[in-house]
C-alpha cells in the first residue's frame, strides 16, 4: 500500500513578522480562507488525478502556515471530511495543526480536537515580550502561557510541541536561560529548536544592517546548543533531528517523512511535493495558484527530476540531519554500488575528522558534526 | 624656410601650477597665431587629462610668428613643450636638446621646487641659454625677493636677467620676449651639410602612422628625401612636411634650426624613438645628436579588467597607448586572484597612475591595478644574471650569489624647519644622505639615494606631512645596488601558496610578514578545520596567524517539506566555495590573493 504524506498549506497571517520570507498573506476577512479552502478542494480534485493518487493511504496531514490555527473548526471540518472521502486515513494517521499564540482558545481547541486533530505545533518563538516584538511577532508573552495553560488544561492534547528561537541579536546566555526555563516548566512531548536565518529580503535584515545590531555568532551559538542538549537529555528529551527534540514515541511523523525521503503532496499556494521521484512546487503567488486552478490547471509550476547521483546526495544529506543516520545497506539496494562506493570514501574521510561515525550499519553525525552538518553536505553533494 | 637669425628655439621649465601654461597663452596671444574665438585657455594642452590635472604629459611644440615692434622684425620662435614630471626626465632632457634656450618660470608666492631644480640642471648641463621669469607677481603673497635670491643660488651670480611677469595679466610678457630674442642665441647648422635632426617627440596618427616631431641642426628636408634612423638603419621616404601653427600645416622644407614633423609611413613607434637622429639615407650625418637612449621602465604593476570582458578592450587600450609611448611596455599576465591581465612597465609613478586613469577614461574599462614593484637583480651562485619581475622569479636562498635593487637619488626641497622630519622620513625608508645645500636661509635641498621600492608607497604622501606640505620632491633612477633581499613565503596550514609570496628587504620582512598574516587571518573564511597562517623565510617561521574552526554551520528548519530549496542554498553555498582556491583541504578567497597584491594598508 503506497503511504504518503499530506501538508496544506494556509498562507494568512494577522500580520507578518519580520524576519519571515515565506509566502503569507494579511488576514482580513473570514472570506479570504473559506474562499481559499474552495481552491484548495479544486486543487485535490486535481492533484488526485495528475498525480495518480487515488488509491494512497494518509499517514500524516499536515496543516502549515501562516497561520492554520486561524482556519474555522467548520472549515476544517469540511476540509478534513472531503479527505476522508478520497484517501484511506492509516490508523494512527497523524494531523498536526500549526497555531499562533492569541489565535486560538480552549473552546477553539476542543473543537479541533473533536474533528480529529491531534496534534498542535505552536509557534511560541520566544517567552520574552523584548524578542517578540523585535521579532514582529503578533502577539505577547501572556498570550503565550495563556494558550500554553488553555492545551494542558483541556487535556486533550498528548501530542503537541512547540518552536524557539535562539541566536537573537542581543540574546545573552541569562536570555536563553530563562526560555529554557519556561520550557522546561511546560515540558512539552516535542519541540523544535532553531536560530534565525534571515534572507536578503526581510525587513528584520535590513533593519539590523542599519543599526549595526550583532548577533552573537556561531561560538555563542555552539555553546548554548550544546549546554542546551546536555539539559534536555536529562529532561529526556531526545534530538532525533538537527533542529527537533522530542520524548521517545513523540517525534513527529510527518516531518520525519521529509528526513526519510518518503512520498508528500503538498496542496496550496507554494507548497512542495516530492511524489514518484520527482521535487515539485506550485505557484508562489495567491493570485497566480488560484488562476492555475480556476483554469483547471495543476498548480505545479516547477519540477525538479534528479538523476541517480543528485538523489543520492540529497537522501544522504537527509537522513544525516536525523538520529537513525545514513544506512549503508538501504543505500546499496537503491543505487548503483559505484556510486554509494564512492560516497562511503567520503563519509570515512568524514569519520577521520570525528565528524560522523558509524554505529551498526548507520553512520550518524557525532554533535561536532551535527554542529558544522552544511559544511559537510556541502562536500556530499559535489 | 626662415634664416636662422631670425628663430629662437625655447622651451619653458616649470613646475606644475607655476603657470606655465597660462604664460604660454599669454606668448601666443602676442604672436596672434591663434584666432581669438579658437583661443581655449591652456592651448598646449590637449588631452583632457592634462588639462584636469594641469600637467603636460607629453612634449608638445608650436611655431609663432613675433613682429618685434622695437626692432621693426619679424621673428619664428619654436616654442618646446615640455613634461613636467621625472617620470619623463628623459623626453624632457630630448625636448632640451632640441632648444638653445629655456625660459624658467617660478612661482612668485612659492619659490623654488625640486622638479625645476632637476630640470634646470639638465638645461645647464646641455648648455642652453636660461632665462629666469619670476611669474604671479600680481599675487599679494608674493615675495620676488626671495625667489631671487634662490635664483642666484641655482644659476650662480652670473645669470641672466630676471623678469617680472604676470602671466593671468599679461604683465612683462611682451619684455621677456624681447629679452628672448636679446639673450637666447638663434640656431647655428648649416644648410650645406647633410641632414641632422633630432627626433623630440612623435605622435600616431591612423592615417599616417607615426609622425616624429624633429628640430633640424644640420641640413634640409623636403618631400620624397630619402632618410634614415640612425638608431636602426631604417630608411623611409618623406611624404608630408609641417610646422605646428599650432594645429599640423603641411610646407615644402625644413631647414637649419627650424621646428616640425615629417610624415613618412612609419608603422611602429618602437621603429622612431624619441631621441633618435633622422639623417640622409643617401649621405648620412657622421655624428649623429648625442644622448640617445632607449627609455627602460622602472616601475611595474599588473592591470585586470574588472569584468572578464573587459580583458580584450584591455588589450586594445595599452596597444593603442603604446602607439604614442614607447616607453610603456605590456606582457600578459595572469593571477590566481585576478584572472587574465597584463603585467605593465613604466617610468615611474604618475607615468602608471596616467595610463591607468587614460586606460579608464579613453577605452571606459575599470581595472583593478597591483600595488607597484620594481625590478631586482639576482646574480646567481652560477654567475646567471636574473632579471625578478615577481616573486615567482626569486631563486632559492641557497642559490644566491647577490641581490640588487634599484636605487634612486631624490632631491627634496623643504623648508628648513622640516629638515628633522623629512631625514626622519628617509632614514626609515632605508635612504642613505648625500648632501645637504641651502637654497635660502630657510630653504634646503636635501639629496638622498633611497631605494626606489620604498618610495612607491605612500613616501610622497608622508614628506607632505612632516613638511606641513611645503617640501617638494624630485628623482632619479641612480643604479643598482647591492641589497639584503629575501623572499617571504606564505603557507596555509603548511602549504605553500605561491600567489601569496612576496619579497623584502630583510629589516622590513618581519613587519610586512605580520602585517599580511594579520589581514588574511582577517579575509579567510572560518573552516572545518583549523588553518593556520604562516609567513616563512626559507624554513624560519616569521609570523603566524589562525583562524579557528567553523563552530556552526547549520541550516535549521525545514518549512513545509521544502528540500529543493535547502539544496539550492547548499548548492549557492557550493558555489561560493568553489570560487575558492583550495590549498589541501582549505580553501583560500580571491581576496586572500588581492591582499598581497595590494598596497599595504597603513
Amino acid at each position: 500500500m503506497r503511504e504518503i504524506a499530506l501538508y496544506i498549506h494556509v498562507p494568512f497571517c494577522i500580520q507578518k513578522c519580520r524576519y519571515c520570507d515565506f509566502v503569507s498573506y494579511p488576514y482580513l476577512q473570514p472570506e479570504s480562507i473559506s474562499d481559499y479552502f474552495k481552491v484548495l478542494t479544486q486543487e485535490l480534485q486535481i492533484r488526485t488525478e495528475n498525480d495518480k493518487l487515488q488509491n494512497v493511504v494518509l499517514k500524516s496531514i499536515y496543516f502549515g502556515g501562516g497561520t492554520p490555527s486561524l482556519v474555522s473548526p467548520e472549515i476544517l471540518n469540511d476540509f478534513l471530511l472531503l479527505l476522508r472521502q478520497n484517501f484511506r486515513f492509516s490508523e494512527s494517521i497523524e494531523i498536526t495543526v500549526e497555531a499562533n499564540p492569541g489565535t486560538l482558545n480552549s473552546e477553539k481547541i476542543r473543537e479541533f480536537a473533536h474533528l480529529g486533530v491531534n496534534r498542535l505545533s505552536i509557534g511560541i518563538q520566544s517567552f520574552q515580550n523584548r524578542f517578540l516584538s523585535f521579532l514582529g511577532r503578533a502577539y505577547r508573552e501572556k498570550e503565550v502561557h495563556n494558550l500554553l495553560i488553555d492545551l494542558i488544561d483541556t487535556g486533550l492534547f498528548l501530542n503537541w510541541s512547540f518552536d524557539l528561537m535562539y541566536g537573537l541579536p542581543f540574546q545573552t546566555f541569562s536570555d536563553w536561560k530563562k526560555e529554557m526555563e519556561h520550557l522546561l516548566m511546560y515540558q512539552p512531548p516535542h519541540f523544535s529548536l532553531y536560530n534565525l536565518t534571515l534572507s536578503h529580503q526581510v525587513p528584520l535584515r535590513i533593519f539590523l544592517k542599519k543599526h549595526l545590531a550583532l548577533f552573537p555568532g556561531q561560538d555563542w551559538e555552539a555553546s548554548i546548543y550544546r549546554w542546551t542538549q546536555q539539559i534536555l537529555r536529562k529532561y529526556g528529551y531526545r534530538r532525533y533531528e538537527i533542529s527537533n527534540f522530542a520524548k521517545p514515541g513523540y517525534e513527529c511523523l510527518h516531518n520525519l517523512t521529509y528526513w526519510r525521503n518518503q512520498e508528500y503532496l503538498g496542496l496550496g499556494v507554494s507548497s512542495s511535493s516530492y511524489l514518484g521521484g520527482i521535487r515539485m512546487r506550485n505557484a508562489s503567488t495567491l493570485s497566480h495558484y488560484q488562476k492555475r486552478i480556476k483554469n483547471c490547471q495543476s498548480p505545479v509550476v516547477t519540477k525538479d527530476i534528479l538523476n541517480l547521483k543528485q538523489k543520492l546526495a540529497e537522501e544522504m544529506i537527509l537522513a544525516l540531519r536525523t538520529s537513525e543516520g545514513v544506512e549503508t545497506e538501504k543505500l546499496f539496494k537503491t543505487y548503483p554500488e559505484s556510486l554509494v562506493q564512492e560516497k562511503l570514501i567520503q563519509l570515512e574521510d568524514f569519520a577521520q575528522s570525528h565528524f560522523i561515525h558509524e554505529r551498526e550499519g548507520r553512520w550518524i553525525l557525532t554533535s561536532r558534526g551535527t554542529l558544522i552538518a552544511n559544511q559537510l553536505f556541502l562536500e556530499i553533494l559535489d | 624656410m626662415t634664416e636662422n637669425q631670425s628663430i629662437r628655439n625655447f622651451c619653458i621649465i616649470a613646475h606644475i601650477d607655476h603657470g606655465k601654461s597660462t604664460l604660454a597663452d599669454r606668448i601666443l596671444d602676442l604672436c596672434h597665431t591663434i584666432p581669438k574665438q579658437k583661443m581655449r585657455d591652456q592651448v598646449l594642452d590637449r588631452m583632457d587629462l592634462e588639462r584636469e590635472r594641469g600637467i603636460t604629459i607629453k612634449a608638445k611644440a608650436v611655431r609663432l610668428q613675433y613682429f618685434s615692434s622695437q626692432r621693426n622684425s619679424s621673428y619664428v620662435f619654436n616654442m618646446i613643450d615640455t613634461p613636467g614630471h621625472a617620470d619623463f626626465s628623459y623626453e624632457v632632457s630630448r625636448s632640451l636638446a632640441a632648444c638653445e634656450g629655456a625660459l624658467l618660470v617660478i612661482d612668485a608666492t612659492q619659490g623654488v621646487e625640486a622638479q625645476t631644480l632637476a630640470h634646470t640642471n639638465i638645461a645647464l648641463t646641455q648648455g642652453l641659454a636660461i632665462l629666469p621669469v619670476i611669474n604671479k607677481i600680481d599675487l599679494p603673497s608674493a615675495n620676488p625677493a626671495r625667489v631671487y635670491e634662490e635664483i642666484e643660488s641655482i644659476l650662480g651670480p652670473d645669470h641672466l636677467p630676471i623678469t617680472l611677469v604676470s602671466a593671468k595679466l599679461g604683465e612683462g610678457v611682451e619684455e621677456l620676449l624681447e629679452k628672448v630674442i636679446d639673450y637666447i642665441p638663434p640656431p647655428q647648422g648649416q644648410r650645406e651639410k647633410s641632414l641632422k635632426a633630432l627626433v623630440f617627440d612623435s605622435v600616431y596618427d591612423s592615417y599616417r602612422g607615426v609622425l616624429p616631431f624633429i628640430r633640424i641642426f644640420e641640413g634640409l628636408i623636403h618631400k620624397g628625401f630619402e632618410i634614415m634612423m640612425c638608431s636602426n638603419k631604417q630608411k623611409y621616404q618623406v611624404i608630408e612636411i609641417g610646422i605646428f601653427n599650432p594645429d599640423m600645416k603641411e610646407i615644402d622644407s625644413l631647414g637649419p634650426g627650424e621646428v616640425g614633423y615629417i610624415s613618412c609611413n612609419i608603422k611602429a613607434i618602437q621603429d622612431c624613438r624619441v631621441g633618435d637622429t633622422i639623417t640622409s639615407a643617401a649621405n648620412p650625418t657622421p655624428q649623429a645628436v648625442p644622448g640617445y637612449k632607449q627609455a627602460k621602465p622602472m616601475v611595474f604593476c599588473s592591470f585586470y579588467p574588472v569584468n572578464a570582458e573587459g580583458y580584450e578592450i584591455l588589450k586594445e587600450a595599452l596597444e593603442k597607448l603604446q602607439l604614442n609611448d614607447a616607453s610603456l611596455m605590456y606582457e600578459p599576465d595572469i593571477s590566481e586572484a585576478l584572472g587574465f591581465g597584463f603585467r605593465c612597465g613604466f617610468l615611474g609613478l604618475l607615468h602608471m597612475e596616467i595610463i591607468q586613469e587614460r586606460i579608464e577614461r579613453e577605452f571606459d574599462i575599470e581595472v583593478v591595478a597591483t600595488a607597484p614593484h620594481v625590478v631586482y637583480h639576482v646574480l646567481t651562485k652560477n654567475e646567471e644574471i636574473i632579471e625578478v619581475k615577481s616573486p615567482r622569479d626569486f631563486p632559492p636562498a641557497g642559490e644566491i650569489e647577490e641581490a640588487e635593487e634599484p636605487i634612486v637619488e631624490m632631491k627634496i626641497i623643504a623648508p628648513s624647519t622640516a629638515i628633522g622630519g623629512v631625514m626622519d622620513l628617509c632614514q626609515s625608508k632605508r635612504g642613505v644622505l648625500q648632501d645637504m645645500t641651502y637654497l635660502d636661509p630657510s630653504t634646503v635641498i636635501i639629496r638622498y639615494h633611497l631605494p626606489m621600492a620604498e618610495i612607491l608607497f605612500d613616501f610622497y604622501n608622508r614628506l607632505k606631512s612632516v613638511s606641513r606640505g611645503y617640501a617638494s620632491m624630485d628623482y632619479e633612477f641612480f643604479g643598482y645596488a647591492s641589497s639584503n633581499l629575501v623572499k617571504v613565503d606564505i603557507l596555509v596550514s603548511k602549504e605553500k601558496v605561491d600567489g601569496l609570496s612576496f619579497i623584502s628587504h630583510e629589516e622590513n620582512a618581519a613587519r610586512r610578514a605580520r602585517e599580511l598574516v594579520t589581514r588574511l587571518r582577517k579575509i579567510i573564511p572560518r573552516q572545518m578545520f583549523t588553518v593556520t597562517i604562516q609567513a616563512a623565510i626559507g624554513g624560519k617561521i616569521i609570523a603566524r596567524e589562525d583562524v579557528a574552526a567553523l563552530r556552526k554551520d547549520v541550516l535549521a528548519k525545514c518549512y513545509g517539506g521544502d528540500i529543493t530549496r535547502k539544496r539550492k542554498l547548499l548548492e549557492k553555498q557550493k558555489e561560493g566555495k568553489k570560487r575558492m582556491k583550495a590549498v589541501g583541504k582549505i580553501s583560500l578567497p580571491q581576496e586572500a590573493f588581492l591582499a598581497v597584491l595590494q598596497t599595504e594598508e597603513q
